[in-house]
């Protein structure tokens, strides 16, 4: 039986989560702040419920669930907590983005945790689902969760595999799109509508969750559901976020998507952040 | 005494036998037949799935599964398997390094009739500039065979450029592992070539001696890792280099010669014979 989930150790968490993405990309002066902060309760869910099997002592375990973050821009949020977890060492943060550190702005997998290659968009998917079908040719239990981003579907190799994920059940795979309706320059469905998301892939033959994808108690609930067995579809969980999320100014707001914040406005985050706590 | 069997046969019933003693390899092929996969279908319908006209995918899917533990052989047409591809190939396999190996049929003019869509002219150019990638060109039945025995064992990922049609053997058998061989001995000039185009550099030869010439024909089968060592001896006893390949003149083995040339001051003439501005004829080649 797994342990009670404790929601005010998880809210903490993504506190502080936020806490370190601000001041890491305000240390390095560069990195992707917006999606690394509407991303924060999916990581937090996934890597401190204890849902799933992962830890530093199953790197390179046969049995580890294998998280894939194909959105690998938001390293400043996903390094935080391999960092926090002991993937890696906690002051290694301090070289993120820095000249030799193996701490880049996008997924590096000479890092201990980090299961693909990411950066360019639309790769993740593929990747696992093809560990996705090893698992089921080898009749190996460990799950596959996929982190997509918005951008990643406009990716024509994202569509292929959903495809192929749908025709051949690969229900040990669980995908997670982190919906902030931001890309780079625009809204999503102001410039090249995404919408109606959940009816597309229910057509796909998917077992659509639309959550808010910042309140803990959803992402958790989500990604139980995954786990019970009667169903026969894939899954992929909308999980509806805001960009910037947790910093007022940063919300929704195009400029955050790689901005580096000044002095003055990592004060205020800060503030704004610590007001939280 | 032409084969019975051609090249992709070849290579195929011998990867058949392979896939049949060892269940851990697997075959994908984005939609591309060939004779042979007709067998694989009743045999090894465990190790063996059309995964749809779906490159980009189905690299993905490749890397994926030998995360896992999987031998993966990925099969289309070459321009498709290499070129439709190439952000996956360098991103998912040669990055980090994922022994998984690339098939392309119909190699450069096989389809030529099919336009230029069909002909890959570019692709030792483009697979050559990234990193950890093999490539390897079978001229004949037993390279082929070779091919898939050096793959198979390779800790990092291989392109094969398969060439179609039925030839006569160049290599006695299938039990090496040399990327340069040396298929006649002449004087003072020398041929490098490639795949099909050795075939042709025989023929050549052949004729060349009627005129008196004795010429040094070296076929060139693994095009990366490149023994230079090797050539560089090689081209060091010629007055003239001559490359004969299909490919584009730019980056392809008269590239790879040239750069011999060039790194070890070799004094020596180069005539380069390739395909030139091909596309822009609009050429529909057969012969």
């Amino acid at each position: 039986m797994a342990k009670k989930i404790d929601f005010e150790y998880l809210k903490k968490k993504s506190l502080n989560l936020r806490l370190k993405i601000l001041q890491t990309i305000f240390n390095s002066k560069t990195g992707h702040i917006g999606g690394s902060l509407s991303i924060v309760e999916i990581l937090v869910s996934i890597y401190y419920s204890g849902i799933f099997k992962i830890n530093p002592n199953l790197i390179n375990n046969r049995i580890r669930d294998r998280i894939i973050v194909s959105k690998g821009h938001c390293t400043a949020a996903f390094y935080s907590v391999l960092s926090d977890l002991g993937f890696i060492k906690k002051n290694e943060l301090n070289t993120y983005c820095k000249n030799n550190s193996r701490l880049g702005g996008h997924l590096s997998i000479k890092v201990p945790g980090v299961e693909v290659e990411s950066g360019s968009l639309g790769h993740g998917l593929s990747v696992g689902a093809g560990m996705a079908w090893a698992a089921k040719m080898n009749n190996e239990k460990f799950k596959v969760v996929v982190i997509l981003s918005d951008a990643e579907l406009y990716e024509g190799s994202v569509w292929e595999a959903l495809i192929f994920i749908s025709h051949h059940k690969l229900v040990n795979l669980i995908i997670i799109l982190d919906r902030n309706y931001q890309v780079v320059m625009n809204k999503t469905e102001d410039f090249l509508k995404l919408e109606p998301l959940d009816k597309k892939l229910k057509s796909f033959n998917f077992e659509v969750k639309k959550i808010n994808g910042n309140n803990i108690n959803q992402v958790i609930q989500a990604l139980k559901n995954t786990k019970k067995k009667n169903s026969n579809k894939p899954k992929f969980i909308i999980a509806e976020t805001k960009k910037g999320k947790g910093i007022n100014f940063m919300e929704k707001n195009i400029k955050w998507h790689h901005a580096i914040p000044n002095l003055q406005e990592f004060n205020e985050g800060m503030k704004y952040l610590k007001n939280e706590k | 005494m032409k084969n019975k069997l051609d090249i992709p046969s070849s290579f195929f019933f011998h990867l058949m036998k392979k896939m049949q003693k060892d269940k851990n390899i697997i075959l994908l092929t984005a939609d591309q037949g060939a004779w042979a996969l007709t067998e694989f279908e009743k045999k090894l319908k465990k190790q063996y799935f059309n995964i749809g006209v779906s490159e980009q995918n189905m690299i993905g899917l490749a890397a994926g599964l030998a995360k896992e533990g999987k031998k993966v052989i990925v099969y289309a047409i070459s321009p498709f398997v290499t070129q439709r591809c190439f952000e996956q190939i360098k991103v998912d396999l040669c990055i980090t390094n994922i022994p998984v190996i690339i098939v392309g049929s119909g190699s450069t003019f096989t389809y030529a009739f099919h336009g230029p869509t069909h002909q890959a002219i570019e692709d030792i150019a483009v697979m050559r500039s990234l990193p950890n990638l093999n490539i390897i060109n079978p001229c004949d039945n037993n390279s082929a065979k070779a091919s898939v025995n050096i793959a198979l064992k390779s800790k990092s990922p291989v392109y094969i450029k398969l060439d179609k049609g039925f030839f006569d053997d160049v290599y006695k058998s299938s039990k090496f592992n040399k990327g340069l061989k040396t298929i006649k001995k002449g004087k003072k000039i020398t041929i490098f070539s490639t795949g099909f185009m050795t075939q042709r550099a025989i023929e050549l030869v052949q004729n060349l001696k009627k005129e008196k010439l004795k010429v040094t024909l070296v076929d060139v089968f693994k095009l990366k890792p490149f023994d230079k060592n090797l050539a560089k001896k090689i081209i060091s006893k010629a007055n003239l280099v001559v490359t004969l390949e299909e490919q584009n003149i730019l980056g392809g083995l008269g590239s790879i010669i040239s750069e011999v040339i060039a790194e070890n001051e070799i004094k020596v003439k180069l005539l380069k014979f390739a395909s030139l501005k091909l596309h822009e004829k609009k050429l529909c080649l057969v012969w």
